[in-house]
């Protein structure tokens, strides 16, 4: 049996020629922590069943699986609630300091401070927060984690900042570009960012026109996208800042890619060596032309899916296979995930997972129901990568830069807390479509419940305490922003046809605890906070000038069904409520309506996982878990497999991939 | 126009104190020798300490540190602009707001120096941005900067940290620490629920020196490092009474309770970092910003009290800075955006106070509306280098920043 399966899995690589079934190489089926490694490298964490299921796999067959799953679409995040409603209000009207070269492109401007553009401004805030959560789902989600793992990597480096660029719509265009094209063809990737209306705001390339040269995208492009310093001359720059001319952004109309064709520059431009350098596809061609341009992306990838010492040689011998390939990217991906390099055991544990690679792997790795993939939006800020906002255009940190003493104390707080609401997104799987609802979040200081009740119709139905308030009272800046928790009231037992909801926080004299109300829902009916009246007990400071729903002190939020029917004229409350004074709350007005559970059928673990240690059944839990050993003791004596679990990922080694 | 022009306070401690030594010698009597005006005594490093009070949000300096006899200051802010009759007078051109009255005795008695229009070249008008490069001292880098500026101190410093043997480098209560960010400097983040600093702290598993993999071995060292830290706030901090909690804290009275129940305690730290959040007041300026103004000025009156108590305010500097400044002519919803410049306070026992600097023109802003710095932020990174701590080597007038001509001890 096993000669004859020896037999089969023998597809000898060249490097494997000589060495038949002993050493590390591509005849062996895979060890646990061999499908972790390549799990975790390629992807967000490696859950239990991800490791089971290439574990009969050898290296080549698990390689080629995983890249075969690129070309699986996640069919899963419907795509972000605002591109519903097409809009080109667009940020530059607010005055960026484009004068004159606005002026040239037509770019609308408006006066600074009204309260029209400071709504536009919580707008987009909002936008790209619905932005995150999608991409952060997928992320989460995904058949094929590879394919959002390369474009977290490539949108990294063909960086653009929403700070910069104010259309949330473009940041969305831009990664479905990258998503695109980013697990194919270098080449193709190139072509379509050089074009991009987000990049072309970003690096001011959508005002770069005769009269008005600006150099700032061809100058990045060669030094960051394609060649790197000391590999090209500020003549080169010039000349491609020429040859960019005139490549726009159609201001006045939809935003998208617009040649300006009165700006083009199409004379015979010297550029890198030749001397017929008319278009950009002439320079993009030139360009790749170079042998360092499949040098510098090999390096690129080297360093962050390899390990952080770049071998010149193992990056020579990469590059050429990009560079004869045509740029496709398969072939390359699958010479350097089957090199020696990568799974030699020197290299194991040296790369360092980035703040959404550490939350993403940790729910993906654990199968955790996110009651609010918000959270991870929040927390990723926190810990400094918040997406589509790169430190700047040279992109994100790499490495052991992302660790310090500080950042180990605080990374190890946010997975602590998202490992402690793991209880909170199991309860949003078992609701049924009528349930009766209630969408919460709390605070506290120290160790105190934080206890809510519903009452329908004046009957209590249920008493509860939040799972996984955040210790934000008194912490100040260092807080992130509670996670939310769903209250679930199986329907069968509620009235009928109920006339009233009341959600009743209540908080004993010296405790410091608060409690945020987002909404109910009723028979598939959601009712925002902001419907209803809130009373707060008799003798408490609070009053109502405190956005509805943030109990900081106890009280009732009163839903009457009836009333709110009618005063809704039977219509549901609107898709995006843009209520700009509330964006730096607590409660998400513009979440509303969104989808309850995103999806929870394409999750990995499918039905619901019970017991957490469970699904390791079998595989040696360290090696599956940490690429190196524990850096910390393990709790001593009898521990309940869920408290081991926590001491490794509070183990500083679990932030090593 | 009746501004009541302040008699120069500067009847400072030192003057007084060479009169009373004078006195002393001339009848005979032993004088205990005060240290001479301005040196930097050798142990500095370990008797003298800084506490950093940032203003979140970009506090908005005109009203702060108000220019009442500018009549661009009125043109300018012609509703958010303050009354005169209102302000407390500092000199014949400057006011302080009329909540900061606290803070105006501390003028009075020499404790505070004002550094007017502190900023930096190609000013960055973004929050993080700005907060990165007053963090990290690096205008280039901000955000993609490695090392803080306290933590290019202490590693420049290697031997004299190392010779004082803290508990901590510094010790912050928010924010990720980035101003101590370098290797080897422990940090010690504090919160209001102290049982982690009390708790025994994690054993490591293995010697971090027998790892293989420079990052394995690195983080062994961290996790070495805050395991030393912790051990040594607990042996300081276990057995004594732990911090009297209200049923409701704000954030700063947590910091200034348990910066108060550390150096009380014999916590050694050179270095105490607060925030106080609230300050980007793009709309209803003069409520919001009063009230912020209020809550500075209890802030500063009860480290003060508490630091006299301590027998330590005159070893303490405060200093109070804000990641940037605000525009000079208000919004259309009676506030101001976000600016540039500011005034840095720098508070003491021992401080030289007075204003310090010069002003920024109302007249010539950059082209955003801004007004130009006059005083690189750096520079007063640079005083407290050599002229709080006394040491070595200053990496800011390395970098050509030289200290200010504001005597600190």
């Amino acid at each position: 049996m096993y000669i004859l399966t020896c037999i089969t899995r023998l597809r000898l690589s060249a490097a494997c020629a000589a060495t038949l079934a002993f050493s590390s190489c591509a005849v062996q089926a895979l060890s646990a922590d061999d499908a972790r490694h390549l799990l975790s490298r390629t992807g967000f964490g490696a859950a239990p069943h991800e490791i089971r299921a290439l574990l009969p796999l050898t290296r080549e067959q698990a390689v080629d699986r995983l890249l075969t799953g690129l070309d699986q679409a996640p069919t899963l995040a419907p795509p972000p609630a605002f591109l519903a409603e097409p809009t080109n209000e667009y940020l530059p009207r607010l005055g960026r300091d484009y004068l004159p070269a606005a002026m040239a492109v037509g770019l609308p401007m408006l006066n600074l401070g009204s309260a029209e553009e400071t709504a536009l401004t919580h707008r987009g805030m909002q936008e790209m927060e619905q932005l995150r959560v999608w991409w952060l789902d997928t992320m989460i989600s995904s058949p094929s984690p590879m394919a959002e793992r390369l474009a977290l990597f490539w949108q990294g480096h063909f960086t653009s900042k929403y700070f910069d660029v104010l259309g949330p719509r473009l940041m969305y265009d831009q990664l479905q570009q990258i998503r695109a094209h980013g697990t194919r063809n270098y080449a193709d990737l190139l072509h379509a960012m050089v074009r991009d209306p987000a990049m072309l705001v970003f690096l001011d390339n959508a005002v770069n026109t005769r009269h008005t040269p600006n150099e700032n995208l061809a100058r990045e492009l060669l030094e960051l996208f394609t060649l790197g310093t000391g590999h090209y001359s500020e003549f080169d720059v010039k000349a491609l800042a020429r040859t960019l001319s005139g490549h726009s952004v159609d201001f006045g109309g939809d935003w998208r890619y617009l040649v300006r064709e009165g700006e083009l520059d199409t004379t015979a431009k010297h550029f890198l060596g030749r001397d017929d350098v008319r278009t950009l596809e002439d320079a993009e061609r030139v360009i790749l032309e170079q042998p360092q341009a499949a040098v510098f992306v090999a390096d690129k990838f080297y360093r962050e899916f390899v390990s952080p010492d770049a071998d010149p040689r193992e990056v020579a011998r990469l590059a050429a296979v990009l560079r004869t390939g045509g740029y496709e990217l398969r072939p390359f991906l699958r010479e350097m995930l089957l090199s020696p390099a990568f799974w030699a055991s020197e290299n194991r544990g040296r790369l360092v997972k980035s703040p959404v690679e550490l939350l993403v792997g940790l729910v993906r790795t654990f199968g955790i129901a996110m009651p609010d993939v918000g959270m991870l939006a929040e927390d990723s800020r926190l810990l400094g990568e918040d997406l589509f906002e790169p430190p700047s255009v040279a992109g994100w940190k790499r490495g052991m830069a992302w660790l310090n003493p500080q950042s180990l104390g605080m990374r190890s707080e946010r997975v602590t807390a998202i490992w402690s609401c793991r209880d909170a997104g199991r309860e949003a799987l078992r609701a049924g479509a009528d349930d009766l609802l209630v969408r919460f979040s709390a605070e506290r200081a120290g160790p105190v419940p934080v206890r809510l009740g519903v009452r329908v119709d004046g009957v209590p139905v249920a008493a509860a305490q939040a799972r996984c308030p955040a210790e934000s009272i008194g912490a100040g800046q260092a807080a992130g922003k509670p996670g939310w928790d769903l209250l679930r009231i199986p329907r069968k037992g509620l009235p009928a046809k109920p006339h009233t909801i009341d959600v009743v926080f209540e908080r004993g004299a010296g405790e410091q605890a608060n409690l945020f109300i987002n909404w109910v829902q009723l028979d598939g009916k959601r009712i925002p906070v902001y419907l209803s009246d809130i009373r707060f007990d008799a003798g408490q400071p609070c009053s109502a000038q405190v956005p509805k729903g943030m109990m900081y002190c106890p009280g009732v939020a009163h839903f009457d069904i009836a009333a709110i029917e009618a005063a809704q004229h039977g219509m549901e409350p609107t898709l995006l409520d843009r209520r700009y004074e509330h964006v730096n709350s607590i409660i998400e007005f513009a979440t509303t309506r969104l989808p309850l559970v995103l999806r929870p059928a394409a999750r990995p673990s499918g039905e619901l996982a019970r017991d957490i240690a469970e699904q390791w059944q079998g595989l040696p839990l360290p090696q599956a878990v940490l690429p190196v050993a524990p850096l910390l003791a393990a709790p001593a004596g009898a521990v309940e497999p869920d408290a081991r679990l926590e001491s490794l990922l509070l183990d500083p080694a679990f932030n090593l991939k | 126009m009746s501004i009541r022009i302040v008699a120069n306070t500067m009847l400072t401690r030192r003057r007084a104190l060479a009169g009373i030594a004078g006195m002393a010698a001339g009848a005979g009597f032993p004088v205990l020798a005060a240290p001479a005006p301005g040196a930097v005594p050798v142990d500095a490093l370990r008797t003298k300490r800084l506490i950093v009070l940032s203003l979140v949000g970009g506090n908005d300096g005109l009203n702060t540190v108000v220019p009442v006899a500018d009549p661009l200051y009125r043109k300018l802010r012609p509703t958010v602009g303050l009354p005169e009759r209102k302000v407390l007078p500092l000199d014949a051109m400057l006011a302080l707001h009329p909540a900061l009255t606290s803070t105006m005795q501390m003028f009075q008695r020499g404790e505070l120096a004002i550094v007017q229009d502190v900023g930096y070249p190609r000013p960055d008008l973004s929050h993080f941005v700005s907060a990165a490069i007053w963090e990290s001292a690096d205008p280039q880098r901000g955000l993609s900067a490695e090392s803080g500026w306290w933590g290019e101190v202490v590693m420049q410093n290697r031997a004299a940290f190392d010779a004082a043997a803290f508990d901590a480098a510094a010790v912050t209560f928010e924010s990720s620490g980035a101003f101590a960010a370098g290797r080897g400097v422990p940090l010690m983040r504090a919160r209001q629920d102290v049982s982690a600093l009390l708790a025994a702290p994690q054993a490591a598993s293995i010697d971090a020196r027998a790892l293989t993999g420079e990052e394995s071995r690195a983080l062994g060292d961290m996790v070495a490092a805050r395991t030393d830290a912790q051990a040594r706030f607990a042996r300081r901090l276990k057995h004594v009474q732990p911090p009297h909690w209200r049923p409701y804290e704000e954030a700063i009275d947590v910091q200034i309770q348990l910066t108060d129940w550390f150096l009380t305690n014999g916590v050694t730290t050179p270095l105490i970092r607060m925030t106080l959040g609230g300050f980007d007041t793009h709309s209803e300026l003069l409520a919001r910003h009063g009230a912020l103004m209020a809550v500075l000025d209890r802030t500063l009156e009860d480290l003060r009290r508490r630091l006299c108590a301590a027998g330590l305010w005159d070893d303490t500097v405060v200093l109070v800075h804000s990641e940037f400044g605000r525009r000079p002519a208000e919004n259309g919803h009676g506030g101001t955006d976000h600016g540039t410049a500011g005034p840095v306070w720098l508070l003491g026992g021992r401080v030289q106070g007075g204003i310090h600097g010069p002003r920024a023109s109302l007249e010539n802003l950059d082209a955003a509306g801004n007004p130009v710095f006059c005083t690189d932020f750096r520079r007063v990174y640079a005083t407290v280098a050599t002229g709080l701590f006394g040491l070595s080597v200053n990496p800011f007038a390395d970098r050509g920043h030289a200290p200010l001509p504001v005597r600190l001890v």
